[in-house]
């Protein structure tokens, strides 16, 4: 590697300083972000395939267990097996979309640890922008696949049983994105306490990976003070398991699956507001 | 033949006593590693706390689940020929979720890919203590830690809503005891051979995740062995998964089978023949490669 | 905090790049309040080049994290590019270009190429100008042989080049260099220094943090220096030198021994000393803050007639150790 020394350049100066261009698409870079950070993993496809087939056994063996139970018992809190899949399915499949575009979200406390969001806060856009558009984690792709297969098999089969009717299933994308939604906003919130505590992970498993696990199972089987942790305090039950309730004839009413969107948007924003307040810390502007 | 047996004799007394004296070393070693593990624990332990909160939730879940499917009638009648009860499986939850903390959430490879990857191993392997006595005692220490600030807590969580298993009689309590121990044992010597397949293969953590998956599901984490089809009893017993999780909880229940109780010792024999090889041939590979 | 308040500094106007104004910043660590930046004010005017230099922990890179948007201040104003870092961030951010020596801006994962593309989509530079402007730069810096490597398989030196390419991409008005030719060898170093200059003479602001003095006296025309939070330097290289103090030698070569002259003679008197005397050679120092070299030359010449003199400055890292000497201590409080 030799360096060509200058006198060699083209003629032409180095252009001099100017108006900065204009601001991109946000949602453009952030796709552009992503796919670019999932080519450069799909570099080493080996790696890719190992990690793939053990996120994929993992929740394989996650789903055996429930399946000896259902497979001797026929339900879970008074859902069958395919209601139990789907409730199952859009849950993690949700939060595998989450991590899948949250990037390094979940790593937020080393980021701080280590001062590394310093450099976030050079960019020409919102740090917690650039923290979500960075590395997404393409082994999420393959936590999708046993989600997906599990929802897919029930929608079938709840289709055919007459469950689900149209006007149904067409509302199950739309509880989907909520959940999605209300993924982002409970791992943006938990993330932004690593601006006061640093160390963020073993909380986050209190907020983000219990709950998560919790309400992929009818909360109706809960204790009174689960069921409100899960509905009020971590309110990931209210996109999935209250609408879908309803969507199943298992309960509640229009309200709970009207709720949906507007409690997903409502946890956005004071999830947004929690990060403006920690960043403004970690600047030194707050308390 | 000069001398006559007495240099030889000499000889025989030096190698007595430096391997004496290298034993001793060894254990003082190791209890020292011991505590430094355990002491290594302590400067997280808040975050630990909250974390045992989140421990305490997933128990919950698979308490309510299981008193979900057996309550009502067809549940009882469904349960009755397996001997499941609400109170059974929950015990067993806690119990389970206990034991977890010391012999599942084990650090990745007792941290000795981490030591590959950074060439700290080549420096532990000029030590006097074996890289195996180094890592197993060190994360002993990390076991005992997560034995008083997650375990105990866990349990006493879960106990106050369900309350805890305990066996029996007198024998029941040393018999689990020494189950729980030969557990870790057992966990310890599966995480360290993990851990050693660093020396081979980059594919450490893929082993890691592996172990973790198979001892969830084989070792019974959640559905006790009894709930599993006839067929598969005999296959997850004589399988070392169930040695960490399934056997020593049931000890505590006070109801551990005897082909249980010979597969986790026969295993415990065995693990640690395969770690003590394991390590000879990963010395073996480094002195070829040279580091 | 009444000594906090913020102080009215030189008028900040349009044509400055940079202005601060009486900012203060203090962390806390601890438990106790330590004031990193006391009522700090400068203004850079679009074009300068000026070295930052101090010791370690004198408040330059909490200087520079203000004038980023990183930090806040505790009082005082801050603009850069015309734009107030804290409030207007991202147009500061568009504006301006930063290297940090020992941290990479770069996606960590990517090849090289992919950065640039990003960083290019997110400045808005179009397609087109960013090929041209990569041309140039690897022209000028080599990058060229690794823009499909990841970026955490270079080595230091490409990784340096690979940031400076990067902070340059979207041609910034501003440019913060913080070491930026640390552990680079001799030709790259040389390269990065050319390219600075035809920045520098392109019209950029560059504002340079270093420890090398090397970089200083080849590139900057302002030093400013910080010693415990304030600013206890702020001219040209060739007046720092001559405020320190330090002494000039100079080396006279004579037509014949010079008889009489010798080393230690009564200091008080003379504003030279001398140094050595060697056959035909004397070494003397003298301070220009009291005498003058035709001085000094016109007493040498009673000694022997001159024939030729070689006169070396004051080493600048002497000069700033001088300065740091001075001021010893922090700025507790």
């Amino acid at each position: 590697m030799s360096v060509p020394q200058p006198e060699t350049a083209p003629g032409e100066p180095w252009p001099r300083p100017g108006t900065p261009g204009p601001a991109p698409s946000w949602t453009r870079l952030y796709g552009r972000l992503l796919t670019v950070s999932l080519r450069a993993q799909w570099q080493y496809p080996a790696d890719f395939l190992i990690g793939a087939a053990t996120t994929v056994l993992l929740s394989a063996t996650e789903i055996a267990g429930f399946a000896v139970i259902l497979w001797r018992f026929h339900h879970i809190g008074g859902w069958g097996p395919a209601e139990i899949a789907l409730l199952y399915g859009l849950t993690r499949g949700a939060y595998a979309v989450h991590r899948l575009g949250a990037g390094d979200l979940h790593r937020a406390g080393a980021y701080v640890q280590s001062g590394e969001y310093d450099s976030l806060l050079l960019r020409p856009c919102p740090p917690l922008f650039a923290l979500l558009a960075r590395s997404g984690r393409i082994q999420q792709l393959a936590a999708l696949i046993t989600p997906m297969t599990a929802a897919g098999i029930a929608i079938a089969h709840l289709w055919s049983s007459g469950v689900l009717r149209v006007w149904s299933a067409a509302c199950l994308p739309l509880v989907f994105l909520c959940a999605v939604a209300m993924d982002y906003a409970v791992g943006i919130a938990t993330f932004a306490f690593a601006f006061w505590l640093v160390r963020v992970d073993e909380f986050s498993v209190l907020t983000v990976d219990a709950p998560n696990t919790a309400a992929s199972f009818p909360l109706t089987a809960y204790p009174a003070w689960l069921r409100w942790y899960l509905s009020s305090a971590i309110p990931v039950g209210v996109c999935v398991f209250f609408p879908l309730r309803f969507l199943l004839g298992r309960g509640g009413g229009w309200i709970d699956l009207a709720m949906a969107p507007p409690a997903a948007a409502a946890a956005l924003a004071g999830a947004l507001w929690l990060w403006r307040r920690g960043e403004s810390r970690y600047m030194g502007t707050g308390t | 033949m000069r001398g006559g047996g007495s240099p030889c004799l000499r000889e025989g007394f030096a190698l007595r006593l430096e391997h004496r004296i290298r034993t001793s070393v060894a254990l003082r070693t190791g209890l020292r590693l011991t505590r430094n593990g355990f002491r290594r624990g302590l400067q997280y332990r808040g975050a630990h706390m909250v974390n045992n909160a989140a421990s305490a939730i997933f128990g919950v879940v698979f308490i309510a689940i299981w008193r979900s499917v057996l309550s009502g009638s067809a549940g009882r009648r469904a349960a009755a020929p397996l001997h499941l009860s609400v109170a059974w499986t929950a015990h067993y939850v806690v119990a389970s979720q206990s034991l977890l903390w010391i012999t599942v959430f084990l650090p990745f490879g007792l941290g000795l890919p981490e030591a590959v990857r950074n060439g700290q191993v080549v420096a532990d392997l000029t030590r006097p203590v074996g890289l195996w006595a180094l890592h197993m005692g060190r994360e002993a220490g990390g076991a005992a830690y997560n034995l008083v600030y997650r375990s105990l807590p866990v349990a006493a969580g879960l106990g106050l809503m369900v309350g805890l298993p305990r066996p029996q009689t007198l024998l029941g309590v040393v018999a689990a005891l020494a189950l729980t121990a030969v557990a870790v044992w057992n966990a310890l010597c599966l995480n360290y051979l993990v851990g050693i397949s660093a020396f081979w293969t980059t594919e450490a953590r893929a082993a890691h995740n592996l172990l973790v998956a198979l001892v969830f599901a084989l070792g019974c984490a959640e559905v006790p062995l009894r709930a599993f089809p006839a067929p598969l009893r005999p296959i997850l017993v004589w399988l070392p998964f169930g040695s960490l999780l399934s056997t020593p909880a049931l000890a505590w229940m006070g109801s551990v089978g005897l082909p249980a109780v010979v597969a986790a010792v026969a295993w415990a024999l065995t693990l640690s023949a395969v770690c003590i090889l394991a390590t000879r041939a990963a010395r073996r590979r480094l002195a070829v490669q040279g580091g | 905090m009444s000594a906090r308040v913020a102080q009215d500094g030189p008028a900040a106007t349009a044509a400055d790049a940079v202005a601060l104004a009486g900012v203060w910043r203090s962390f806390v660590v601890g438990g106790q309040r330590r004031v990193a930046l006391a009522d700090v004010s400068f203004r850079l005017p679009a074009g300068s080049f000026a070295a930052y230099l101090g010791p370690n922990g004198a408040g330059k890179s909490t200087t520079v994290k203000l004038l980023t948007g990183i930090l806040h201040p505790d009082a005082g104003r801050i603009l850069v590019a015309g734009f107030s870092p804290q409030r207007q961030r991202i147009e500061v951010a568009r504006r301006m270009g930063a290297v940090f020596g020992q941290r990479t801006q770069l996606w960590w994962d990517l090849p090289v190429r992919d950065s640039f593309d990003l960083l290019a989509a997110m400045y808005g530079v179009p397609d087109a100008e960013a090929r041209r402007r990569l041309g140039h730069l690897d022209d000028i810096l080599g990058i060229g042989g690794f823009m499909t490597t990841p970026v955490r398989q270079l080595s230091l030196g490409q990784r340096v080049r690979a940031d400076l390419a990067a902070a340059l991409l979207h041609t910034p008005q501003v440019l913060f260099l913080d070491e930026p030719t640390v552990g680079l060898d001799i030709v790259v170093r040389e390269a990065v220094r050319r390219f600075l200059r035809e920045l520098h003479r392109g019209g950029t602001t560059i504002l340079l943090t270093t420890h090398d003095m090397g970089d200083v006296e080849a590139l900057c025309s302002r030093v400013l220096v910080m010693g415990a939070g304030r600013l206890v330097y702020d001219g040209s290289v060739s007046l720092l030198r001559a405020t320190a103090g330090l002494p000039t030698v100079a080396t006279i070569t004579f037509d014949a021994a010079p008889v009489g002259l010798a080393p230690a003679v009564d200091p008080q008197r003379r504003a030279w000393q001398v140094l050595r005397v060697t056959d035909t050679l004397a070494e003397v120092s003298f301070d220009r803050n009291r005498t003058t070299l035709g001085e000094v030359l016109t007493e040498a010449s009673r000694f022997a007639s001159v024939r030729d003199v070689h006169l070396s400055e004051p080493d600048l890292a002497a000069v700033l150790r001088r300065l740091y000497e001075e001021r010893p201590g922090t700025a507790e409080g």
